[in-house]
């Protein structure tokens, strides 16, 4: 849109993590003055290059320039240095203190005879004015603590604004916001164009992009897969390049799933949901659940197990043929539940793989009376698993988990719930952070274990995934079944539409 | 909710205490209570500042016994001497305090009661474990009256806790305190130099540790080996009371930990000018401390993030 | 590559071998603490006379049942600042009743009664309120202590009857203190109970990633409930063994130095502020290198004065190498 060299520019980007290469020869241009939409699916590679701009990490190749001068960022200080501000999704500020302390405590303004003393009034002064720059009525004597998460947001813009950062990224900054919020959010963004800013907006949210960006760029598996102006190109298009032509998948022959119903959830209802869910699991199936970021997959399978609280509904599990009630929480003791993220909830870092993989079912090698365990069961069994997954260990069963690389840990959770033998497995993004040849592993794995009568809920944001995997897909879309789709009907394109919004299953 | 009803919990002491007995609201009495309230003023003040950072300090007590022991050592000389004394110990135990947790990353209650205990045998090796006075020249100074009623002591708590409180909420350095309690990721990323402040913090606190003891050698006119005792506890229990939350962030001198020292001194006195045993009043203290910090995590516990 | 471990011998020694900096650390410290002992026994006289040892033993036993106590906590993820002042609280109660007339055994049970209730407070307030460990149990300590102080009015009491002090201090065969034994038997049952049982790896799963556990089906909270009671009963044995050591029950039973010594002797133990690391054993040769050393102040006729700035001391630079080897 501007003529002249563009405010940023990162060339040649490469950087790749063990086992999995992260960005790919990724080159990216923002402009002052205009708003870049960076689109992509989870792990598509758009956090690893704002991450290098902001400074969290450095890129292996490459260079990065603002305003032509090359430019080596090592800290998030020195990005601000260079006049980069993140505004994280995860909004950053401090709760007990007023909206003019949280713009200004980098610098705040002091008295002119006694520097160490804060001038409140000047402070809530210029607040009040970066505030109005955006359109905004934020009183700068209320403390952020009270505000809305919207509100916040637009705190930290103001802060941005303050410190006068010339490039702005923006982090998924809707995932949490009302409808009228991202109004008021996008006047503020565009209040911030208007000053001349070059911002970066990350999103997963098409309509978002058609509708506040200028420019944008589509990252998939780590590389430059599309970019353009928006007013040239249609959604469609910009689909196609998110999740790539529809490149022949293996048509996989989708198996005649007619088994018994082995769990039923009902009515279930909880906060992030808007309306109740409800759904069936039968044995031998892998249902997908399907949808993009903070759509409330995660939420539900949270809730079902009793993680979360529900506020009605009711879930019933098969036992012995028949459908029983059960409560949430007595629900996780029937399960194998793989989360997200492994580090947090997944894995004991710290502890040997053998007692990792038995940590779920100890009570099968204790002692009846004194419960003393059998190590050399657990022992045995540990061993057993690693060699039937072929986990790579260092030194065998004894090595403690966190020397895994990310494969070989995914790997070890998946022994640990198989461990337990349970009927119903839920899956959370279970190849997250894997290299391809152990994501093959597992989806090998998870065929097996669902031809063996096990039932399966698979939560992945990898489309081919969810494709090649499922026998039939649950789409969520803003916290509500969008829709169901079956067997051959499962594709790409599909899913797509049905997550983004299309209206209509048959259009 | 909380925030109100420290001090119509107060008010409401004073009231029932005041009804059921003939001598609380007496001036001898509120004498007694304000010269009783100053120690421990003083160094919950500069403790407020620390736990607002989200930091604790558990050695004030043995400071201000330091402290003592430090000024009953210079008793020869002039006062000067003695305060400048006092005031070192606190700088220096501040300081090391400070290191210790902020560079090193140790964590700071431990690392606070391991001093605790070391400074107190540092204290008891120079006064040999027993009682001394502390010489003419700073007790003298212990009984100057202003109008002939207000004791200096009292004077100087006040100056404390009217000058920390300006620290807190009017300079960058307060400012910079209370972001990085409420958040020191966020504090650190925008540039606040953290280690600093809490290096700063913890300076404070030893100084107002300092200041309780020489305040307490210069009014009572002795050292003795219960100067200072447990009044670690005390402070940290005055300052959650308070309204400064064990989690960082939040409180302030005036009126918190001001009405949290109250709190405590007026239970004390009350119930002694009812005759009750002294010996309920530290169970009774330990019970508030208990509902304070069970409101404290109920108001202020952050969520555990989740992946 | 899977599978391709050594067997036999070799890898036995592979796998006593630590190979983490935690692991090392552990072991450095256990071998300082051999290496002193050595030393001390050397230059000391009458270091190693039989009456030195068992005295000893017999003063390890103190510290011995509260750290052990304090080792399950710690590996829980938690801390127990308490443990000293409950024993007051649990020695006062028992005492008064065996002075009353009740026999010895009525009476040691009050103390474990007494120690059981505070524990259960401080594992209620821990794992079902969700409280922080340090400050529940601060508080904890300062009600027992009131509590001591409060039921006796400040009075220590003495005048125990002769059959619940010998039967507890007293020595088998003349040489052996009971109390020795006692210790070695807790240490047994204790030690066995978190290495070998369930519980125990409930314990070290809950301390070393408490949403993994829960999510892996193990009871975190009546865990972690379990042991601040187990602590809470340590501090009741504590009381039953010192009380007849001391021959009477005062309100500071335990001087305050002492939980420096207790924290500082799980952390060189093994056990760690993080949780999910510690051992019994470890807490016990931790045990051995702080009696050591106070007992050698004791024998070099160092001042007690000194004798606590260097516990305090310890205590820090204790602190400071876990926070080295937690990084």
């Amino acid at each position: 849109m501007n003529g002249g060299a563009p405010k940023l520019r990162m060339s040649g980007i490469c950087k790749a993590f063990p086992g999995i290469r992260a960005l790919d020869d990724v080159s990216f241009e923002s402009r002052a003055g205009e708003i870049v939409g960076l689109v992509g699916v989870n792990g598509a590679g758009k956090s690893t290059l704002m991450n290098i701009l902001g400074g969290v990490t450095q890129p292996d190749k490459g260079k990065i320039f603002i305003d032509e001068d090359e430019v080596a960022i090592h800290s998030p200080k020195e990005a601000a240095h260079h006049g980069v501000s993140f505004i994280h999704q995860e909004p950053q500020f401090f709760a007990s203190q007023t909206v003019a302390e949280n713009i200004f405590i980098s610098h705040l303004f002091t008295h002119p005879r006694f520097p160490f003393i804060v001038d409140k009034k000047a402070a809530n002064r210029e607040a009040r004015r970066h505030l109005e720059t955006l359109g905004s009525d934020i009183e700068p004597k209320s403390k952020v603590g009270s505000l809305s998460v919207g509100e916040r947001q637009i705190v930290e813009i103001a802060r941005a604004l303050a410190v006068g950062s010339q490039i702005v990224i923006l982090d998924e900054p809707t995932s949490s916001l009302s409808f009228k919020e991202k109004e008021t959010l996008f006047n503020v963004v565009n209040s911030l164009k208007r000053e001349g800013k070059a911002i970066i907006y990350i999103t997963h949210f098409l309509d978002e992009v058609l509708e506040l960006c200028d420019t944008f760029v589509v990252l998939r598996n780590g590389q430059l897969h599309g970019q353009g102006a928006i007013r040239e190109v249609t959604k469609e298009d910009i689909v196609r390049m998110i999740i790539g032509r529809n490149v022949a998948v293996e048509s996989v022959a989708r198996r005649e799933v007619k088994g018994d119903v082995a769990l039923k959830v009902e009515k279930v209802r909880s906060p992030q949901f808007s309306r109740d869910l409800s759904f069936v699991l039968r044995r031998g199936e892998i249902l997908g659940l399907w949808g993009l970021m903070g759509s409330g997959r995660t939420e539900l399978v949270r809730a079902i197990v009793g993680l979360d609280p529900i506020e009605g509904g009711s879930l019933f599990l098969a036992v012995d043929g028949s459908l029983v009630a059960i409560p949430p929480h007595r629900l996780l003791s029937h399960c194998g539940y793989i989360t997200e993220n492994r580090h947090a909830d997944g894995l004991f870092l710290t502890q040997p793989v053998w007692r990792n993989i038995t940590a779920t079912a100890l009570g099968r090698y204790a002692s009846k009376v004194l419960r003393f365990l059998n190590v050399g069961k657990e022992l045995e069994a540990s061993t057993a698993h690693i060699e039937s997954l072929r986990i790579a260990t260092g030194q065998g069963p004894h090595s403690r988990a966190e020397t895994l690389s990310g494969g070989n840990q995914q790997k070890v959770i998946f022994a640990k719930w198989l461990n337990r033998q349970p009927t119903i497995l839920l899956l959370d993004e279970p190849t997250r952070g894997v290299d391809v040849g152990a994501k093959m592993e597992i989806s090998g794995l998870i065929r097996t274990l669902a031809r063996g009568g096990a039932s399966i809920l698979l939560i992945s944001s990898e489309v081919e995934e969810m494709v090649s995997l499922s026998d039939r897909v649950l789409v969520l879309r803003g916290g509500e079944i969008a829709g169901t789709v079956e067997g051959a009907d499962i594709n790409n394109a599909m899913l797509m539409r049905l997550a983004l919004g299309e209206e209509g299953l048959n259009a | 909710m909380l925030d109100y009803g420290l001090y119509v919990l107060l008010a409401a002491l004073i009231l029932l205490f005041g009804i059921i007995s003939h001598s609380f609201l007496t001036i001898s009495n509120w004498t007694q209570i304000s010269i009783a309230a100053c120690f421990l003023l003083t160094a919950s003040a500069g403790l407020t500042l620390v736990m607002i950072t989200g930091c604790i300090d558990v050695s004030i007590g043995s400071i201000a016994y330091l402290a003592a022991a430090s000024v009953y050592l210079t008793a020869g000389y002039s006062f000067v001497v003695s305060i400048l004394a006092a005031i070192s110990v606190g700088v220096g135990a501040g300081l090391f305090s400070g290191f210790l947790v902020s560079y090193l990353g140790m964590n700071s209650l431990l690392t606070t009661l391991g001093l605790m205990i070391a400074y107190r045998g540092i204290s008891l090796l120079l006064t040999g474990g027993t009682m001394h006075p502390v010489g003419e020249a700073i007790s003298g100074l212990g009984n100057v009256e202003f109008f002939g009623v207000l004791p200096v002591v009292f004077l100087v708590s006040l100056a404390a806790m009217v000058i920390l409180q300006i620290v807190l909420s009017q300079t960058k350095f307060g400012a910079y305190c209370y972001a990085i309690g409420n958040s020191e990721g966020a504090a650190e990323k925008l540039g606040v130099p953290v280690k600093a402040v809490k290096l700063g913090a913890f300076c404070i606190s030893g100084v107002c540790g300092a200041i309780s003891g020489l305040l307490s050698s210069m009014y009572l006119g002795e050292i003795t080996t219960f100067t200072g005792r447990g009044m670690e506890f005390q402070a940290v229990a005055a300052v959650v009371i308070g309204g400064t939350s064990l989690f960082g962030g939040k409180g302030n001198v005036i009126p918190g930990t001001f009405a949290g020292v109250l709190l405590l001194i007026i239970i004390s006195n009350g119930l002694g000018t009812r005759g009750v045993s002294p010996y309920v009043y530290p169970f009774v203290a330990g019970v508030i401390i208990f509902i304070a910090i069970y409101l404290d995590s109920l108001k202020n516990s952050r969520p555990l993030a989740r992946g | 590559m899977s599978g391709d471990y050594a067997v036999g011998p070799s890898r036995f020694l592979q796998r006593s071998l630590p190979r983490s900096r935690r692991g090392k650390a552990n072991a450095l410290t256990i071998l300082a603490a051999i290496a002193i002992t050595i030393v001390l026994s050397t230059t000391i006289p009458h270091f190693l006379r039989l009456g030195n040892i068992l005295n000893i033993l017999e003063q390890l036993s103190i510290l011995g049942f509260m750290s052990i106590g304090m080792t399950f906590v710690m590996v829980s993820g938690g801390i127990d600042l308490s443990t000293y002042t409950i024993v007051s609280a649990a020695s006062v109660v028992g005492a008064t009743a065996m002075v009353g007339g009740y026999s010895p055994l009525p009476g040691c049970a009050l103390m474990v009664v007494v120690g059981l209730a505070f524990g259960s407070i401080n594992g209620a307030a821990i794992a079902f309120g969700r409280m922080i460990p340090f400050i529940v149990t601060l508080s904890t300590m300062i009600v027992a202590q009131g509590f001591a102080i409060w039921f006796t009015q400040a009075q220590s009491i003495s005048g125990l009857p002769d059959s619940y002090v010998d039967a507890v201090s007293g020595k088998i065969l003349d040489v052996i203190p009971i109390p020795a034994v006692i210790i070695i038997v807790v240490a047994v049952i204790s030690g066995v109970t978190l290495g070998r049982t369930q519980y125990g790896r409930w314990l070290y799963l809950t301390g070393t990633n408490e949403a993994a556990a829960a999510i892996s089906g193990i009871p975190v909270r009546l865990t972690k409930f379990v042991a601040y009671v187990f602590s809470g009963l340590m501090a009741g044995i504590t009381a039953i063994v010192l009380t007849a050591m001391v021959g009477t029950a005062t309100t500071a039973m335990v001087r305050d130095e002492r939980l420096m010594d207790v924290i500082a002797t799980t952390v060189i133990g093994g056990a760690s502020l993080k949780g999910g690391s510690g051992s019994v054993l470890g807490t016990m040769v931790g045990l051995l290198f702080i009696t050591v050393l106070s007992n050698s102040f004791n024998l070099l006729g160092v001042s007690p004065f000194v004798a606590i700035v260097i516990k305090g001391a310890v205590l820090v630079l204790v602190i400071g190498l876990d926070t080295i080897r937690s990084r």
